[in-house]
């Protein structure tokens, strides 16, 4: 019970909380409120915006919902006077269950709805003329809302804007989306106020700041979730390479006997199919074990998700589509299969497992190969320290932005400099200049070209008050068709005989042939064909798919763990590892070096192969996969003007391996940092990577329409090819507002520029070259890596020219 | 890439045209000329260089070769209106290219539509070559267009996709020319009908055409 005088609250708070119906019911549970939830009550009564940083499992949905249920005496009916948006649809149904068992049994006065892409148009436009008292939906649905005519009316009651799990949103584009709709928000609705949950969060002021312009506080749950945390151990050796965790299967199945339920993160789908199959070969005991992840189909994904909820499941092998707040309470034991790759992710998961905060997370971490061993190590000591990543801050992408100037547009006529200072009030776009707006908004208008072929006909056109407005009825709709941000890669149905099973990537299935089999859905499904509605495949009796799969969802090493695993591997004698681990690295040091923390280790030696030999080249950097690849495209195009006949090379998150037909003999010079970057930019523009961008970004900004390969091509839907756009643009157009912004994006996101220039700066002095006979005990998990990029594009065009025309030459074609 | 079909002598050039010496002639086919400026009603706004870019290529493949007839093999416009909307620059490139020896053969995408002073046709005959805009069971020898061939498959652990031209003894299907044509690959049950099982691929490298071993593909 609240005490009569409670530190937190002032006496009109206090009472309004005692005199609510829901004070009663809450007790009546036996439940206690904790003090950061009051703490929100009185804040958000002093009209302070909030965010609430507290772990997973401690009330934060109720503290963001409390200010809400606690006011339902004065709501009207068919009012919306709460907004909740959270990153998952299933989420949000998960939210409004929760919410409907106290309204339902306290009779409270209090609507509640769910809005996402999977609702039914009937109850969308039920939702549109009977607004909710509470609408639950996610950043997509909710700038949908904000384009309709009538989406003044419908917010200008708002009290509430309440956005779970703040963290995810903040580096991505769909954050840019939902920050510009807040934007807009606080000129319809300006006093309602904000409030922002989040798990781990390391830098709070920026978080705040992120969704909040006005005064605001933020409330820290300090208590800390108990974690327990270690290592599976196993008889059989950790494997060198690879990422299937098959020596440990035994041990995993053991750990999941021994729990009444268990969840099983990984990091890819591949992993998910493989570890579930593998699971089941030794479910001796017939445990209930079942696989989740982001390309099952809808019915199968609902049917294993509503098994969890009656308790029917075991052990649930999934991959992040489980990570978020799903509220199952029961979990007793969480592992992960494959390093995390990063902190707060870990804490994430872990928080899964017994979601009551009382009680310690109980968490096993399976590494696949050794060097994950050392990175589970790392994330152990990490989790310790609490020591969590910052969050990495974007810049509002443009074509985030080209969308939401046609939403506006779609919602009411707009004066463009109103506009404009309203889109700086929104966080990622505070940066944001003057003519590059106008560069977003003529590309919007017509396309942008400096060629006026489309001068007559416009998306958005001035009206005679001088108001950009738009018009075209069709266009507005297929707008509200295509809102969203998240370009999946293109995807192609699968059936099992006529069942629908899931979607799987379109490179995978065009190197498949007949009789070929995979893992889906958790069976190996032997490939027949692929027609109009997508692959069709029947099942077979092979244990073991032919064609593994190990693309999508590798998850970058964070910068921080990657410092941690590089100290602890040069302090390895003082730490309690394992035999073979600790005789790995003992045996390196002697034959080579462990690498150095300031300095950058390089190893060379070469390989005999039957025919001709191949000079190998480890770059020891630790500066995670994504630097390493900036890294090695610049290094093999150095060593192409060096003709050393670079062939290939592979990036991890630890190391960069490139391999050449020829000996680079001056491999220090390799590493300067002086003028390292030139030609890069020329170097970009025809590479896959900036076109894959570009792909997304036309889309997005509505340059192109979404493709569904497998579909039936209709009418309406136009496939462009984003390559040939590209390709004139970039000829006869460079400076266009699109290739800007797709360049920015890869910038940033793949190509971690400033890091490597930093990294190269701080090493200048300290590169170590090892010139080795043969291959040093580090060098060999990296080699064994299949990731291996190819040098692309042009260069193989010409070579296979060159093979073409020696075969014509010597009479062989 | 020098090829014999028939026994005539064709050169295959890597901008996706055939050259046919013997009659100065060059063969091109699917320019789908202003396909950028077809979709405006539908809201995307493509960049509106795909008609110069396309022409450019083709005149710049005329001086070089010192044609003397062009045969288009249907769908030179992306639409039967696309003349209409040519911007000055590339209709007077697009008049210069057409004379008195051009052969016109309609397209389906601008079957309405037909160049003042030509004569349009369906089918094409000379020198017992058969031409004609889509292939057909009946006609043998016969070169055509329509499908936008193009070719999937690896090299050297890379996947190339290239458009192509495809032929067997009866017949040829060439690229698409125009610079914003996706394609359809040779893969597709519909070149299996067309063709024998033994059938030639040459796809447009950067600099040269090149042979693809059709055994290798799926």
């Amino acid at each position: 019970m609240i005490q009569k005088e409670h530190k937190y609250l002032n006496s009109i708070t206090q009472s309004k909380i005692q005199s609510h119906k829901i004070n009663k019911w809450f007790f009546s549970k036996g439940w206690k409120y904790y003090d950061y939830q009051l703490k929100v009550i009185e804040e958000v009564s002093k009209k302070n915006d909030i965010l609430i940083t507290s772990p997973t499992g401690s009330g934060k949905t109720l503290a963001g919902l409390l200010p809400t249920i606690l006011q339902s005496n004065e709501f009207k009916m068919n009012s919306l006077y709460t907004v909740y948006i959270s990153p998952l649809k299933s989420l949000s149904y998960d939210i409004e269950r929760n919410l409907l068992i106290p309204i339902n049994e306290c009779k409270l006065n209090l609507s509640v709805s769910v809005r996402t892409g999977d609702t039914s148009s009937y109850k969308k436009s039920i939702q549109l003329q009977k607004p909710p008292n509470i609408l639950v939906t996610t950043p997509e649905s909710f700038a949908l809302l904000m384009s309709y005519k009538k989406a003044e009316a419908y917010f200008c009651n708002l009290r509430y804007l309440i956005i779970d799990e703040l963290h995810n949103f903040i580096h991505s584009k769909r954050g840019d989306l939902l920050t510009l709709n807040l934007a807009r928000l606080n000129s319809i609705a300006p006093n309602h106020n904000k409030i922002a949950l989040s798990a781990t969060l390391k830098d709070k002021k920026t978080g705040l700041a992120y969704f909040s312009k006005r005064k605001a506080k933020i409330i820290e749950n300090l208590k800390n979730k108990k974690l327990s945390v270690s290592i599976i151990k196993s008889d059989n050796n950790i494997p060198w390479s690879g990422y299937m965790a098959t020596y440990a299967i035994k041990n995993i199945y053991k750990a999941i006997s021994n729990h009444k339920s268990s969840i099983i993160f990984v990091n890819t789908r591949a992993q998910a199919e493989y570890l579930f199959q593998s699971l089941w070969k030794v479910n001796n005991k017939k445990l209930n074990i079942a696989v989740h992840h982001g390309s099952l189909e809808k019915k199968l994904r609902i049917e294993i998700e509503k098994k969890m909820f009656d308790g029917n499941i075991n052990c649930i092998v999934a991959t992040s589509s489980l990570e978020l707040g799903l509220d199952w309470g029961n979990v007793s034991l969480v592992i992960q299969v494959g390093a995390p790759k990063g902190i707060s992710r870990m804490i994430q998961r872990i928080g899964r497992s017994n979601h009551k905060i009382d009680l310690p997370s109980k968490a096993l971490l399976v590494p696949t190969n050794k060097f994950e061993y050392i990175e589970c190590e790392a994330v152990k000591l990490a989790l310790i320290e609490n020591d969590i990543e910052e969050i990495k801050i974007k810049e509002g992408s443009l074509d985030v932005l080209a969308q939401h100037i046609f939403g506006v547009a779609c919602s009411k006529p707009f004066n463009e400099k109103l506009l404009f200072d309203n889109i700086k009030t929104s966080f990622p776009y505070k940066n944001l200049n003057f003519i590059t707006f106008k560069k977003v908004l003529k590309f919007v208008e017509n396309g942008g070209y400096s060629l006026k072929h489309y001068r007559e006909f416009n998306k958005i056109k001035k009206n005679s008050s001088g108001l950009y407005e738009a018009n075209n009825k069709k266009l507005i709709h297929k707008y509200r068709m295509n809102i969203g941000t998240i370009v999946d890669s293109d995807q192609i149905n699968v059936y099992l005989n006529r069942k629908k099973l899931g979607k799987i990537e379109d490179y995978f299935v065009q190197n498949l042939e007949k009789g070929d089999t995979f893992l889906f859905a958790g069976e190996v499904l032997e490939y027949l064909e692929t027609n109009m509605h997508g692959v069709l495949t029947k099942k077979c009796n092979f244990k073991y798919p032919k064609i593994p799969s190990y693309s999508g969802g590798r998850l970058p090493l964070s910068t921080k763990l990657s410092k941690k695993v590089i100290n602890l591997i040069n302090n390895y004698k003082n730490v309690d590892l394992p035999i073979e681990i600790n005789l790995w690295l003992k045996k390196q040091e002697n034959y080579s070096m462990i690498p150095p923390i300031n300095g950058l280790l390089i190893e060379t030696f070469t390989r005999k192969k039957t025919n001709y030999k191949k000079s190998y080249m480890v770059a020891y950097t630790f500066q995670g996969r994504s630097a390493n690849q900036t890294l090695g495209i610049v290094i093999l195009k150095k060593m192409l003007n060096l003709k050393l006949n670079p062939v290939a090379f592979i990036a991890t998150d630890y190391a960069l391996v490139i391999w050449s037909e020829k000996e680079c003999k001056e491999v220090k010079k390799l590493f300067e940092q002086k003028d390292f970057f030139n030609g890069f930019d020329n170097w970009l523009q025809n590479t896959s990577l900036i076109r894959k961008h570009f792909k997304d970004v036309a889309i997005i900004s509505g340059l192109i329409d979404k493709n569904y390969p497998g579909h039936i091509k209709t009418h309406k839907q136009i496939k462009f090819n984003s390559d040939l756009i590209y390709d004139v643009l970039q000829k006869y157009e460079k400076n266009h507002i699109l290739l800007e912004s797709s360049k920015l994006e890869v910038m940033y996101e793949l190509l971690d520029y400033k890091k490597i220039i930093n990294y190269l700066t701080n090493i200048k002095n300290q590169i170590i070259h090892k010139n080795l006979i043969k291959v040093s005990p580090m060098a060999i998990p990296l080699l064994l890596e299949f990731n291996i990029e190819k040098i692309k594009d042009e260069n193989i065009i010409d070579r296979i020219e060159d093979e073409n025309t020696l075969l014509i030459e010597a009479n062989l074609n | 890439m020098n090829i014999i079909f028939n026994k005539n002598k064709f050169i295959l050039n890597p901008d996706g045209s055939m050259f046919w010496p013997k009659e100065s002639c060059l063969i091109v086919g699917d320019l789908h000329l202003e396909k950028s400026t077809s979709y405006i009603d539908q809201g995307n706004f493509l960049p509106p260089y795909d008609t110069l870019e396309t022409l450019s290529k083709l005149s710049n493949t005329i001086k070089e070769k010192s044609i003397k007839k062009v045969i288009f093999l249907g769908d030179v416009f992306h639409d039967s209106n696309g003349y209409k909307r040519l911007k000055l620059k590339e209709k007077s490139l697009f008049d210069k290219i057409l004379n008195e020896n051009t052969i016109w053969i309609s397209g389906n995408h601008d079957f309405d539509f037909i160049p003042n002073g030509l004569n349009n046709y369906i089918l094409y005959k000379l020198n017992k070559l058969t031409f004609s805009h889509i292939s057909c069971s009946n006609n043998s020898k016969e070169i055509s267009a329509h499908y936008h061939p193009k070719v999937t498959f690896k090299y050297m652990g890379t996947k190339i996709s290239k458009p192509c031209f495809v032929m067997d003894k009866n017949k040829i299907i060439i690229p698409a020319y125009g610079s914003y044509t996706g394609g359809l690959n040779i893969s597709s049950i519909i070149f299996k009908n067309i063709f024998s099982h033994n059938f030639d691929i040459y796809a447009l490298g950067n600099k040269k055409v090149f042979r693809v071993n059709n055994s290798k593909l799926k």
